[in-house]
């Protein structure tokens, strides 16, 4: 008799069919800017995919379409984690809450939080939504903290005066606590000194290890050989139109 | 259940701490009981224009944020959700706790103000419309559990200090009226009185309005948290985008009256579809 976790593990966790992406700017004319269209790609359980291409070609924007961030104009994400696929590009934003909750993290390039909360809570909190309680969710938040080399002194301290590195170790902290089955990385190293960014590429390689799956957009080419499976391309505008 | 499955469940609750799964049996969001219906709600002022065609569901501990310009329907639509006016037309319905469903427009005044004592909250955006400023910061929480039925004095004190503590605000001032309090003090006065009854629902305008920035960044704080553990659920009406990004699970945009967009609250923020909705989130300050 198979298992339920082999039959799981038969789908890809994210199946993507058709995506397109396009703005229309009404506040400039009307314009409308394509991102990307047609676009497939699946994802393994335990893989990592790096998006690839010059600035401009859409790897942001997919990954933001990927966790429902921006809304795609056609197409499907179905989201293989649960008891049941969900379609990101369609589901009610309930829907996308729950699966965001449950099965996908995101670590963006930039930290946005409310002004007053401290670092170590930024990231502890991520856990007691989970379930953990406080005191060893806090626990482990500093463990984490201290592996990315934030200054205990610091924990304590809303991360709004911190440096751009800083923010973004508690950002990848933040997003690492939890294990989800779907991590999405927006260039977590960009601007990490290099005792980190070696850190972060074993963390990363822990991830997939515990089975997530991985997108990421990765400028650093060491970093993205170290940790990526499969490249994903993705070429520019201009290029495609000709 | 099979063996098999019934294994990988054992397995996934033991191993949960460090393996990418997640358990199994997730609960669809959509089909969990609605709190608040609105369906096809319109109001008018005579001739005026209040709202017009509103509808949308509220889900328990789900905050729902309204944006829009002042002018756009906004407050008129929160009154009419909260029963202080009926509407014109639509229909408005709430599920209390044991479950019976009150139609807010047909409600007889006796049942509303129960609901308004038991079940709901409202936070003005002006602490005075909301606090008897005559009354002790202490007698402000007080009359809100007495009005609940709670007579036993050492109760209603020890309730009035550990709300004043959840605020934060310090415990000697229980004795003070609110008039000596800072305005951010009397707001978060404002929020304990209305959240001591442990309400289901609570309503807010423009909470944070009238607040220095560093005051906000501390009620909003305090906001997200309550919200959170006492799993409230809130319509939230402010014209402040930040605060309904980091407040609002869902945003309802509205302009002259009618509701132009709705969805999750970073995707209407960051990729907003209508023109109206780019142009409130284009003319955003960068700070």
């Amino acid at each position: 008799m198979r298992s339920a976790s082999s039959t799981i593990a038969d789908k890809p966790v994210l199946s993507v069919r058709g995506l397109s992406k396009s703005f229309t700017l009404h506040t400039q004319g009307g314009i409308t800017i394509e991102a990307f269209s047609g676009m497939d790609l699946d994802l393994w359980k335990g893989e990592c995919l790096a998006l690839h291409g010059p600035s401009g070609a859409g790897k942001s924007t997919l990954l933001r379409s990927l966790y429902a961030n921006y809304k795609p104009c056609a197409g499907s994400i179905l989201v293989n984690c649960g008891s049941r696929p969900v379609d990101m590009a369609t589901a009610s934003p309930r829907t996308v809450l729950s699966v965001r909750h449950s099965a996908m993290g995101y670590v963006s390039q930039f930290l946005r939080v409310i002004p007053r909360v401290s670092s170590l809570d930024i990231v502890a909190e991520q856990l007691t939504a989970h379930g953990e309680d406080e005191r060893s969710a806090r626990e482990k938040a500093g463990e984490l903290l201290a592996r990315l080399r934030i200054p205990k002194r610091l924990w304590e301290l809303a991360p709004a005066t911190f440096s751009g590195g800083e923010q973004q170790r508690v950002n990848i902290a933040r997003g690492f606590i939890h294990c989800y089955p779907v991590m999405l990385l927006d260039e977590p190293t960009a601007s990490l000194d290099a005792a980190n960014r070696e850190t972060v590429v074993a963390m990363i390689k822990e991830a997939k290890a515990a089975g997530t799956a991985v997108v990421g957009i990765f400028h650093d080419e060491t970093v993205r050989c170290a940790v990526a499976d499969r490249v994903y391309e993705l070429r520019p505008r201009d290029a495609r139109a000709e | 259940m099979t063996a098999a499955q019934a294994a990988e469940r054992l397995c996934s609750a033991t191993c949960v701490a460090r393996s990418a799964s997640i358990p199994d049996g997730t609960p669809d969001p959509d089909a969990e009981p609605i709190l608040l219906s609105v369906r096809g709600v319109s109001h008018y002022y005579g001739a005026r224009l209040g709202c017009r065609d509103i509808s949308f569901e509220l889900w328990p501990g789900e905050v729902l944020g309204i944006v829009g310009e002042s002018g756009s329907g906004k407050s008129t639509l929160l009154n009419l959700l909260a029963g202080r006016f009926p509407s014109s037309a639509g229909s408005i319905h709430y599920r209390d706790r044991e479950g019976v469903l009150h139609e807010i427009n047909s409600l007889t005044e006796a049942v509303r103000r129960r609901l308004l004592r038991t079940e709901w909250g409202f936070v003005h955006q002006n602490p005075r419309d909301g606090l008897r400023m005559r009354v002790s910061g202490g007698g402000n929480i007080g009359e809100r559990l007495m009005a609940c039925g709670s007579r036993h004095y050492g109760n209603i004190r020890r309730a009035a200090l550990d709300w004043l503590a959840r605020v934060e605000i310090a415990a000697d001032r229980i004795d003070d009226r609110p008039l000596s309090y800072s305005g951010g003090m009397q707001q978060r006065l404002q929020i304990a009185r209305n959240l001591v009854s442990s309400p289901r629902l609570v309503f807010m305008d423009e909470p944070t309005g009238g607040l220095d920035v560093s005051v906000q960044a501390k009620l909003l704080d305090l906001l997200r948290q309550l919200v959170r553990q006492l799993r409230l659920s809130v319509v939230l009406v402010t014209h402040d985008l930040a605060v309904a990004r980091l407040l609002a699970h869902r945003l309802i945009v509205m302009r002259r009256g009618e509701i132009v967009e709705s969805g999750l609250s970073d995707q209407v923020l960051d990729d907003p579809q209508h023109a109206y909705t780019q142009l409130l989130v284009s003319s955003i300050l960068q700070g």
